[in-house]
Formats: C-alpha cells, structure tokens, sequence
C-alpha cells in the first residue's frame, strides 16, 4: 500500500481514535525519563525520546506470567482468553529487532502460547530515529535507525508531518480509517536525506564481521579474567536488554495446600543459581563465566543459532551497568582492537 | 495451540527401592495417551504440583508403551517429595524431550557402554531396546561403575545384562568401605578400560555419568584410538521448560535440553562452561 500522511496537528486526534480500538502503549516521560507504558490520552505520548529505562519486551513476554492454576493436584486452568487488542506505538527499530529475536525462542520448534497470544494481539507502529544517543551503536548490526520490514506502520518525522508506510494489512486498516493522505515523492526524498544524517551520528560502532566466530575462538581471552573481578553478578544487563528471553518457573500454593498455580518471571544468567544442578553443581560458578555467557549470548550465540544477532544495539547495558562494562568495548577488546 | 507447560496426569503404579537414596518409579498416564512413545536417553519433566519440576531420564523399556519409568536420586526438592509418594499417588509429566542415544547410527556396530551412579539411568532404556533388537546389534560392553557397592543401582539386572547374547559387562566401585563384600574391580570406572574388550574399532560409544567421569571417560577413549565423533555423552543441566526456551540449560551454542542431552562428544567439545 502507498505510504500516507499524518500531519502533526491532526496527532492527538488520530491517536484519539486509536485509543478507542486499542489498548495503546507508547512512550511517555516520568522522572525525566522515557518509558513504555498504557496511554490513556494522546497528549501523554513522547516521541522525541533516545531509549526507554525498560525495552519493550514487558508486553510480550511479561515479567511475571501465571501458567496455569491446578487445584488438588490437577490442573484446573491452561491460559486467559486475548486480551483487548494492543497497538504499541513509538517503538524504535532497534526495539522491534528485539521483538524478532524473541520470537526465534517463542515462536520455534515449540510454540510458547503465552508469548504467542501477546505477540498475536500486539499491533507494531514503530518510529525511526533521527537523534542518535551516545549509547546507540544499532547501525552496526543493522537494526537501525531505520526499518526496511517487521512492522505494521512506521512513522518517520519530517518536521510538520510524520511520514507513514505500511506493513501489514493491520496497518492498512488504521490509516484507512483514519483517512491519512497519501505521501509525495518529496516525502520519501526528505525520509532518505534524514535516515543518511541520522546515519552519520552514530558515535559508538561495533565492528560485526566474524563477531561470532572471533567470539567463539577467545574463550579464554583476558578479558573475561577481568569481567570475573569486575562484574557485579547484578542482572542489570538482562533487565534492560529487549532480547534476553530467560525466565525460571516456580510453584505457590495457597493456604489450603490445595490449589496453587505455577508461574514464571523473568531470570538473568547472571545470577549464581541460573546455572545450579543437583547437589551443589554449578557450571557458571565465576562471575567471569556467567559475564561470557552473556556477552557471547548477544555476540555469538544467536547469531549462530538464529542467523541475527542478539545484540541490537540499544545500549541500555551499557547505562545500566553499575561498574560501567561496555558491550562494545567488550566486543572491541576480544576482536583485538 | 498445544500447550507444553501443562503436565498430564500419571499415576505411580509401583515403587522399587535400589539403594539407600534412590528408587525406580514406573508411572501410567491416568488419560491413556494415544501413541506416547519415547526413544532411550530421552527424558520427561517431572511435575509435583505445589513443589515445582524436575528432568528425569526414561530408564524403562521403549517399546512398552503403556508405562514409562524414571530412576531417582533423593537430592532435591522435587526428588524428595517424590521419596514420600507411594503407589496410587498422582503426579505430572510433561515430554518426552530430547535427543535419544544413536540407535540408527550404531546399527550393525559394536556398543561400549560407559555409566557412573544413576548415570546409567538412560542407558538401561537402551540396554533394554538393544536386547529386543539383538541381532541389530554387534558385541554389546557395559562398564558400569559407583562410589560405593551399595551406590549401584539394577544389581538385580545385572545377570540378566551378563547373560545376553555377546555381551560383557564389567563392575567397578571407586572404594569397598569395611564390611562390605565386593568381588569386582575397584577404582574408577576408567580403570575397567584395561580389563575391556571394546576397541575403537566398529564401535559406537555411549556414555552417562558426573560430568568429570565422562571427561575421564572419553579423554582414555581418545588415548585408546576411539575418535571424538563416536563418543555419545548425555550431559546433565538446569532445566525448566524442557523445550528450549528458558535458557537455564545452555551450553555455548547448544540447549542440552532440546539439542541434548544426548551429544556427539565432537559437537560439544570446546564449548564453554563445560567439563568434557
């Protein structure tokens, strides 16, 4: 479908439309910062934002998620019916990249149906970036600033309007009902001019060639020597990260004995007891081992496995790292730079 | 959609003590399941509700569809709730998952099979298969070793092993403690490598066990001729999904729950995090 028009003014309106259909996240500011979290009117959505505090992961593979209850030793319930159909809008491509990975694990040999149900239900308006922050370093794994697929609408800012191109035929819908004017050559020319500016402001670079394989072959780089003295064991990364896809499944019961429910919620490779076996077995005992597992999980890992990278280059870890250890220098480092 | 996370129900139809800490439970589905069929070295998920889940390999015999058994070490949460379940009571499972001991590879070969503890566990699953499928097979060795005689677990299997058709099987205990009897090998599973008849030739090898066994194991093999990619180790991690997601289980590249925890040794070699 041709690419349509939103014009800045008509926004609020057009968002206001959206909120009556769906339930719509998008980013908002609190406490000068940006999050993802449920819009209630148009007027709380921030789209000149860097990076929000949490990756938008919460609302596909939620942090804490009943799998099902049992009562008296059966179980009594599998999952809830769909929720209101949800629209997230604003999302950065190097946010929907996250999305893509999740999906290689949800959505692989065994379908995950609570993830699938939350990824069915979930509209994708993404927004590309023409502010670079200091952290991003997303153009060198190609997911970013731009978006080429894996979107049901992307908005790009051309100043007094947004350009709109759809992905889907969700998308389709929307700006249909909407009735967004159809874009000029001249938009698609201001899009290009602004993605290559954009382009030029990245800051932090990764060089990505044979990142896997170099990874792979420096297991015993130095590096992870000192990682092992100077990480933390905190799981920041993995909180902030939208690719990281762990979660631990734990059992409650009520005060009956009787009924219960088992659940999951999110988990970080980076704790002592991720990796624990029967009687007291650990095999990522050092804080070096389990920093490794997570640096070659983002650098290696995946993209063997899965063909993509589990680094999008959002730089949150490297925000939220308490003792300041940096993806990229990391990669830098073990490349022998 | 099918949901994995949803156990069904089974009922332990009979217990059997083996050793002080560990025992053999032989399950059946309460809803028969059509067509549940497994292949030795999987493994199913072990669901008590209100305590939570646990990976068990399949000791039983595969081609009996009907019922289906675990071996059971009394370590953990799970296993010790499991020790105070009788006949009758009900419990969860979910599988069977994962890669299975290399049946079509070692068709015609000659087997050396290599257990440490309760690590022969799944290689009972296959020591069943192979004796109904006996002349599938060439010389069939079991080296089956424990820290202590009382640590062994199937002792009342072990004529019935023996006495198969171009089989030898081989005991060994690390230590005799004072006042027990014990008239075979003692030392370290390896150490039965010289008393073996197996070469590396023509010969598939399988081996479970603590992980530092199986370095030992297939480090003495390598030292013998035996190549990298002949050596089948089933390997031990955290597991709670059991079907590739949670991450708990991952060995570098690999999920030894979904691309496990039976390996070719050359697959895993070299990866982090591991003892191999």
């Amino acid at each position: 479908m041709l690419p349509r028009i939103l014009r800045k003014d008509e926004t609020n309106l057009f968002v206001k439309s959206l909120l009556k259909k769906y339930r719509v996240l998008g980013p908002v500011e609190k406490d000068s910062e940006f999050w993802f979290d449920e819009i209630r009117f148009a007027e709380q959505l921030k789209f000149q934002y860097i990076t929000t505090i949490f990756p938008p992961t919460q609302f596909f593979f939620l942090p804490t998620e009943t799998l099902f209850s049992y009562e008296k030793g059966s179980v009594i319930q599998n999952y809830e019916k769909s929720d209101r159909r949800q629209l997230i809008l604003g999302i950065h491509p190097c946010d929907v990249h996250g999305i893509l990975v999740l999906d290689k694990y949800f959505l692989g040999t065994y379908n995950d149906p609570y993830y699938f149900r939350q990824r069915e239900n979930t509209i994708i308006a993404a927004l590309t970036c023409q502010e670079i922050g200091d952290r991003c370093f997303c153009e060198s794994f190609g997911t970013g600033p731009d978006l080429k697929e894996n979107f049901d609408l992307l908005f790009t800012d051309l100043e007094d309007h947004y350009l709109v191109e759809v992905g889907s035929n969700a998308g389709k819908q929307i700006v249909q009902a909407a009735n967004l004017a159809q874009a000029t050559h001249d938009d698609f020319t201001e899009k290009d001019e602004r993605m290559k500016r954009a382009k030029l402001k990245f800051k932090r670079k990764v060089n990505t060639e044979n990142l896997p394989e170099i990874m792979l072959n420096n297991l015993m780089h130095e590096i992870w020597i000192e990682l092992d003295k100077k990480e933390l064991s905190c799981g920041n990364c993995s909180l902030a990260c939208p690719t990281c896809f762990c979660f631990s499944i734990h059992d409650v019961v009520d005060l009956t004995l009787k009924r219960g429910r088992r659940w999951r919620e999110w988990d970080s490779c980076q704790l002592l007891e991720y990796a624990e076996v029967a009687m007291g077995g650990n095999f990522r005992k050092s804080r070096g081992a389990r920093c490794r597992h997570w640096m070659n999980c983002k650098l290696s890992y995946v993209k063997l496995r899965h063909g993509m990278f589990g680094c999008v280059g959002c730089g949150r870890c490297i925000r939220d790292c308490p003792v300041g250890i940096d993806i990229t220098e990391v990669a830098r480092r073990v490349r022998g730079e | 959609m099918l949901n994995h996370y949803r156990p069904q129900n089974a009922i332990i139809k009979s217990v059997k003590k083996q050793t002080y800490d560990v025992k053999t439970y032989t399950l059946t589905f309460e809803k028969k399941r059509k067509n549940f069929s497994f292949r030795p070295g999987q493994y199913i998920m072990l669901s008590l509700f209100g305590i939570g889940e646990a990976p068990f390999s399949l000791c039983s015999n595969p081609v009996d569809t009907g019922t289906l058994a675990i071996t059971v070490r009394n370590v953990g949460n799970v296993t010790k709730t499991l020790d105070g379940l009788s006949e009758g009571d009900v419990v969860g499972v979910r599988g069977p998952y994962g890669t299975s001991w290399p049946l079509e590879e070692a068709r015609n070969k000659n087997i050396l099979i290599v257990a440490g503890g309760i690590g022969i566990a799944p290689l009972r699953a296959l020591i069943m298969y192979v004796a109904k499928n006996r002349h599938d097979y060439g010389d069939i060795e079991i080296l089956y070793g424990a820290r202590k005689p009382d640590d062994l677990v199937f002792t009342d299997e072990f004529n019935h092993w023996a006495e198969m058709e171009n089989t030898h099987l081989l005991l060994t205990v690390d230590a005799v403690p004072e006042g027990s009897t014990w008239s075979h090998n003692v030392g370290v599973v390896t150490t039965l490598f010289e008393k073996m008849h197996a070469t590396s030739d023509n010969t598939v090898v399988m081996t479970c066990g603590p992980e530092i066994m199986m370095r030992f194991v297939v480090k003495g093999l390598m030292h013998r001729g035996f190549m990298d990619d002949q050596i089948f180790v089933s390997l031990e991690r955290r597991m709670e999904c059991g079907i590739g997601v949670c991450g708990h289980c991952q060995l570098g590249t690999k999920f030894v729950c979904k691309d496990g925890p039976v390996f070719r040794f050359s697959e895993v070699k070299g990866l982090p995090d591991n003892m191999l």
